[in-house]
């Protein structure tokens, strides 16, 4: 068992939502939709730049093929979220920048006791969440940040030899410096990243890649 | 919005007086002591006395005329020793039972700063359990001779028939200059230290801009109290995570001592062959490694020189953002100071708010004047202090993802080029300025300036704790 | 960020509107019952999926971003007055984000087939290995039957967040290893004087050109 894949954490969580309730968790996530759509820069969760992938879903009652009729009481809802950071780091982050968001998400699960103060809120998340058996990052040295940057970086780069082929020697250097300092907060190091454990250490031993000499 | 209860006095009477401030007492004497568990009732009988010296915040907000001072720390094993029942010992936190070598991977202590390389009262008290740092004593004093005196009436205390035994003790202070005997305001690298003070709710001093939270318009309020008192609102707010019973931990916070080793020569050397390189000069250089310049002037307020007047002004020296230094070009990204304390770095200040430490410094040594090359190998360095309520949220925090990772300021895995463990492959981007087109400098192969030499996590108890402690009536019951 | 949801208006029954998808990136979520018994057998297997991720039978389906496997055990108990549920079977549940190098809604159902195509064939021991503990497992195993068996499990629907939702796993790693090698690059270009011009123009279109032709690191790689 491992939350960790190199700098991602896999959090994956089971809260009971009341089946007469859950049409109204549908809508809080549609409203999200929409105001994710409708304010998609001025997102909090965005400017966190710590989060790959998360979603959020609904299991029915009837999702849980091989039980009987009226076996599972509650519908639930399923969060995955593929992190950077420690567990703890991530639900401070949550529940210090982004609390009314996630109590319009989660208040309609069971006993949900809000986002703020946070030693609840971890002790709920805690209790629901389940430890992953085995997880696979494709690109394990890198955060969130990291990928955007690279991204950027390379776009950049592109961008920056095909347009100054022709230039002399001289405008090319001026143009060189302009283009570093253009990307010079993308120039962070990748790899191993935070330790955590000697398992943890081992596991990410450098397999990386030589460099262009 | 929930709201915080508001603190507007502290018991200061009841809280340990060095958590406040560092005293206006340039010398110190840490003194590490074992308890012998089959003297408990000695022991226990030693530490009430011990616990009628002890300085408390009643010296604030001056201190004025105070010649010498005491305080007290208890490791893990030392609340074992003094028979604390089991029921309160399993509700310390798991950092503070394990102690600081045991959390050496999350902490960057590897290589040179294992522990297996840690000076010998460290290592003794890390494997033999009749050595083991139970009790830990600070002395401040005015001078030597007053910290020498005062010394030797505790040392009465703690002899035979005591319960405790000393195990070494060392002796920290403000540097000389070697030739006229005159203090000299820096640590060993030739930078101003002690600049940054925290200030939380119901501090008995003058409010300062830029020591505590930053709100949404721009002001400045002090932190909950609860980020460095157990028994108080934190900035969640709740109240921290403490041990029990309730007074037991009221007014006590937890420690971390850190004896940091400073190669002085690997980084005057370092300085001086990148300055080479580094098209602003070698005092730029050291200031952005930093984000202030040596006199202690912040890069945030003054980039190309520093302001005497600024520095020494304690109402400006530390009031500054970075909301005008977004991309680093003033005080870079991965500078020292911004690591340390992002402020509002991160876009949120709130995520800064839960980390935040209280950092103390003392030098150790002898002071290597600047026109010399120095060296490595000589006993120098800082006793470094970090008192917070959690240690896995503010200080193991602060230490993994902020000095031994980057990611939050968009670094990656580029380390604090002061006090990462960068062992010769440390890169560090300084960043350059859109509006002068200077560019970008990179600093690669920096070594490990500081190496850790020793040092555990502590609990430091309030008089009241201290004495319940010595009387042997805690109880969970 | 952009988010894509697909709400379920009723109260119990779903409305499955297959709208899996932010931008290129699929989410796919599967939830299959374990057969009785071997829910142990079956979480041994997953502890010995080597841990390190270029290893992984997953790198092999370049397409993948991430995924993951939980064993069920049984539904969480969060005290009284909560409903105690239970569940008479444990289930497999698996998660993964992968690449479909098209955003549109309406091929979600071939994007999938594409992807569970790729699985099929670069880890078919593997598939056998950790579903064949699961309820209704083909056997024999053919594409067809292992495309039916995942979509009998998928929960579909729900907010799905994504922060470069636009990009594949391969842009993604092409990337970050083109950071680094330029990285490299301009801590060598920058003790070159700046009275050398010439010499740094030269210098970055041979690095530049050797980067083109230099094979992105494999998936799963710490890069």
């Amino acid at each position: 068992m491992s939350n960790l894949a190199g700098k991602a954490y896999a959090l994956s969580v089971l809260s009971p939502i009341k089946p007469w309730t859950t049409w109204i968790n549908q809508a809080v996530l549609l409203y999200s939709l929409i105001q994710g759509r409708i304010s998609k820069t001025e997102s909090n969760l965005k400017k966190l730049t710590f989060i790959h992938y998360a979603r959020w879903q609904v299991v029915y009652r009837d999702n849980w093929l091989g039980e009987p009729p009226g076996q599972v009481k509650y519908n639930y809802l399923l969060f995955f979220s593929n992190f950077n950071g420690t567990w703890d780091q991530y639900i401070d982050a949550f529940s210090d920048v982004v609390p009314d968001r996630l109590n319009l998400i989660w208040r309609w699960s069971v006993k949900f006791p809000g986002s703020v103060p946070v030693t609840p809120f971890k002790g709920y998340i805690r209790l629901n969440q389940y430890d992953t058996d085995y997880y696979y990052n494709a690109y394990p040295g890198a955060a969130t940040t990291d990928v955007k940057a690279a991204i950027f970086l390379k776009q950049s780069l592109d961008k920056f030899a095909a347009t100054n082929k022709d230039l002399d020697p001289a405008a090319f250097k001026l143009a060189y410096n302009k283009f570093l300092i253009s990307i010079q907060n993308s120039l962070m190091s990748t790899g191993a990243g935070p330790r955590f454990t000697e398992r943890h250490q081992a596991a990410s031993e450098l397999k990386g890649a030589p460099y262009v000499n | 919005m929930t709201t915080q209860a508001p603190v507007e006095t502290l018991d200061l009477e009841d809280i340990q007086g060095f958590i406040m401030r560092s005293y206006p007492l340039p010398c110190a004497r840490y003194v590490y002591v074992h308890i012998d568990d089959k003297q408990v009732n000695a022991a226990r009988s030693t530490l009430e006395k011990l616990t009628e010296l002890v300085t408390a915040s009643t010296v604030w907000p001056d201190a004025t005329g105070l010649e010498h001072a005491l305080n007290i720390a208890l490791s893990f094993k030392g609340l074992m020793a003094l028979g604390l029942p089991t029921s309160s010992l399993i509700s310390f936190p798991s950092a503070f039972a394990e102690g600081m070598a045991r959390r050496k991977i999350l902490l960057g202590d590897e290589g040179a700063s294992d522990p297996s390389k840690w000076d010998k009262v460290w290592q003794d008290s890390n494997a033999d359990p009749k050595k083991s740092i139970h009790l830990w004593l600070a002395v401040f004093a005015a001078d030597e001779s007053k910290r020498d005196s005062y010394y030797s009436q505790l040392a009465k205390l703690l002899g035979l028939g005591s319960g405790m035994s000393v195990l070494g003790f060392e002796d920290a202070g403000r540097l000389k200059d070697p030739t006229t005997q005159q203090y000299v305001n820096t640590e060993h690298f030739g930078y101003r230290d002690g600049i940054s003070d925290v200030e939380f709710k119901g501090m008995p001093f003058p409010h300062v801009d830029g020591r505590g939270k930053l709100m949404p318009d721009g002001s400045w309020v002090p932190l909950a109290t609860g980020e460095f008192l157990l028994g108080y609102p934190d900035e969640s707010p709740e109240n921290p995570l403490a041990p029990i019973p309730h007074l037991l931990a009221r007014n006590g916070t937890f420690m971390v001592v850190r004896k940091l080793h400073q190669n002085v020569a690997s980084f005057r050397c370092y300085l001086n062959e990148q300055s080479k390189k580094f098209p602003g000069g070698k005092e730029l250089l050291a200031a952005k490694f930093v984000g202030r310049w040596r006199d202690g002037t912040p890069l945030t307020l003054s980039p190309d020189k520093q302001d005497p007047i600024l520095a020494d002004d304690v109402n400006r020296n530390n009031s500054f953002t970075y909301k005008d230094d977004r991309d680093g070009s003033r005080c870079p990204m991965g500078a020292h100071i911004r690591r340390m304390n992002p402020r509002d770095a991160m876009l949120f200040s709130k995520l800064a708010d839960r980390r935040r430490i209280i950092r103390r410094g003392l030098t150790y040594g002898v002071h290597t004047p600047e026109d010399q090359p120095g060296n490595d190998t000589d006993e120098h360095g800082i006793m470094f202090l970090v008192m917070n309520s959690n240690f896995e949220r503010q200080f193991e925090f602060v230490q993994q993802q902020w000095v031994h990772y980057g990611n939050d300021f968009f670094q990656g895995d580029d380390k604090d080029p002061l006090l990462g463990n960068n062992d010769g492959k440390g890169k560090m981007v300084i960043q350059g300025d859109s509006k002068t087109d200077r560019a970008p400098h990179i600093c690669t192969g920096l070594p490990s300036f500081v190496n850790t030499r020793g040092g555990d996590y502590f609990f430091v108890p309030s008089l009241t704790a201290l004495r319940q402690i010595a009387l042997g009536i805690i109880s969970t019951i | 960020m952009s988010i894509n949801c697909a709400w379920l208006s009723k109260l119990t029954k779903p409305i499955n509107l297959k709208l899996n998808k932010n931008g290129q990136a699929y989410g796919l979520t599967v939830l299959a019952p374990i057969k009785k018994g071997h829910a142990d057998k079956l979480r041994n297997t997953l502890a010995k999926i080597p841990p390190v991720d270029v290893d992984s039978p997953l790198a092999n389906i370049p397409l993948t971003h991430n995924a993951r496997f939980n064993v069920i055990d049984d539904l969480p108990f969060i005290g009284a007055p909560a409903l105690y549920d239970h569940l008479q079977n444990q289930y497999l549940l698996f998660s993964c984000v992968f690449d479909t190098g098209n955003s549109n809604a309406s091929s979600v159902e071939a994007d999938l087939d594409a992807y569970l195509q790729q699985m099929f064939a670069a880890m078919p021991e593997d598939i056998t290995k950790i579903w064949g503990h699961c309820v209704d497992f083909p056997e024999p195993l053919t594409l067809p039957a292992f495309q039916d068996f995942v979509k009998k499990y998928q929960i579909s629907g729900g907010l799905f967040f994504a922060d470069y939702p636009d990009n594949s796993a391969e842009q993604v790693r092409r990337s970050l290893f083109e950071q680094k090698q330029f990285i490299h690059f301009a801590i060598k270009a920058q003790d070159i004087k700046g009275s050398e011009p010439a010499q740094l123009k030269a210098d970055f279109y041979a690095f530049y050109k050797t980067l083109a032709n230099t094979p992105t690191p494999p998936a799963g790689s710490i890069i």
